[in-house]
């Protein structure tokens, strides 16, 4: 893995890193945080921490993966006064994925099964599937054996089966 | 839909949605103050001898009977120590022909400052944490 040298304060390599990365990072903010508020600031404190420590190289994932879900879980236990009104506002995001008309009704009801996946289920399958992480990798950065985001990853794909199952004639 | 792959194919055709508007407005810039390189006075440090120093202003002041023109006591650190508590390794990384480890560290910060011309003494402790690059040994 090559990590690419620039300066630090370079525009041009800090809004190409944005542009590349930044829909798949607020993706994952959206999932640790409670609403889009704190996905979106979540996401911009954690992206300039990420990029200012890694001085002349483009930011590792892991470490923005970590860095988001190190602030989300700071600002959740400091706003704990919320109510659950709001979690379940960022639950019901419809705009999580990219809608495709054109391939019918599937992929619409697989995202919305992917978005009532129990939490923890779901943050293992982002990571895996966009963020394109080993379970070696998951499983430290979320704090779990391996074995047990191998199973998490398993239970969420059984899970999505289910579902689309479910929607075949 | 019985096939794995197949459902591991659909969904890496969903694309995560696109940013909103306000937050890649947000984005448009990068940060400016370079974090790698620690400053000689790092920013929470600063602002905690601040407080220290309004706290022993304070103090001074109220033990003095009648107004003086004379400038605030000056502050001493006398003890500063930082303890590295634990370090979780998230991932590695190969550059420059070795391994690194990205590892997440827990610090504790203790610093017990005093007021030179009163007895007054600040304590302070906390902890921080941060994202490092460690070189990877193979002995």
């Amino acid at each position: 893995m090559n990590l690419h040298h620039h300066p630090t304060s370079s525009p041009l390599r800090w809004q190409e890193w944005v542009d590349q990365h930044s829909e798949l990072f607020f993706l994952y903010a959206r999932q640790q945080t409670r609403n889009e508020a704190d996905a979106k600031d979540v996401l911009q404190e954690a992206l300039a921490e990420t990029w200012t420590k890694s001085a002349g190289s483009v930011p590792e994932k892991a470490m923005v993966f970590a860095t988001i879900r190190r602030r989300a879980v700071d600002l959740g236990r400091s706003m704990d006064r919320r109510s659950k009104r709001e979690q379940s506002v960022a639950a019901n995001q419809s705009d999580w994925f990219v809608p495709d008309f054109s391939v019918g009704d599937t992929r619409q009801c697989l995202a919305d099964a992917v978005l009532k996946l129990p939490p923890d289920l779901r943050e293992v399958l982002m990571l895996r599937i966009w963020g394109d992480m080993t379970f070696p990798a998951i499983a430290q950065l979320t704090g779990v054996p391996c074995a047990t985001a191998t199973s998490r990853y398993r239970y969420a794909l059984e899970r999505l089966r289910e579902k689309l199952v479910e929607l075949q004639p | 839909m019985n096939d794995p792959h197949e459902l591991e194919s659909m969904l890496h055709s969903l694309r995560p949605g696109a940013l909103p508007q306000d937050l890649r407005q947000r984005l448009a810039t990068p940060p400016t103050a370079p974090m790698a390189v620690r400053p000689v006075f790092r920013r929470p440090l600063f602002v905690a001898f601040a407080a220290m120093a309004a706290a022993a202003s304070v103090a001074f002041l109220l033990r003095q009977p009648e107004p003086s023109d004379s400038p605030p006591a000056p502050l001493s650190l006398l003890h500063q120590e930082s303890t590295l508590i634990a370090t979780r390794v998230l991932g590695y990384v190969e550059r420059d022909g070795r391994m690194w480890s990205l590892a997440e560290q827990q610090w504790q910060d203790d610093e017990l400052a005093a007021c030179s011309d009163s007895p007054v003494s600040l304590r302070r402790s906390s902890e921080r944490r941060e994202l490092v690059y460690q070189p990877v040994s193979f002995d």
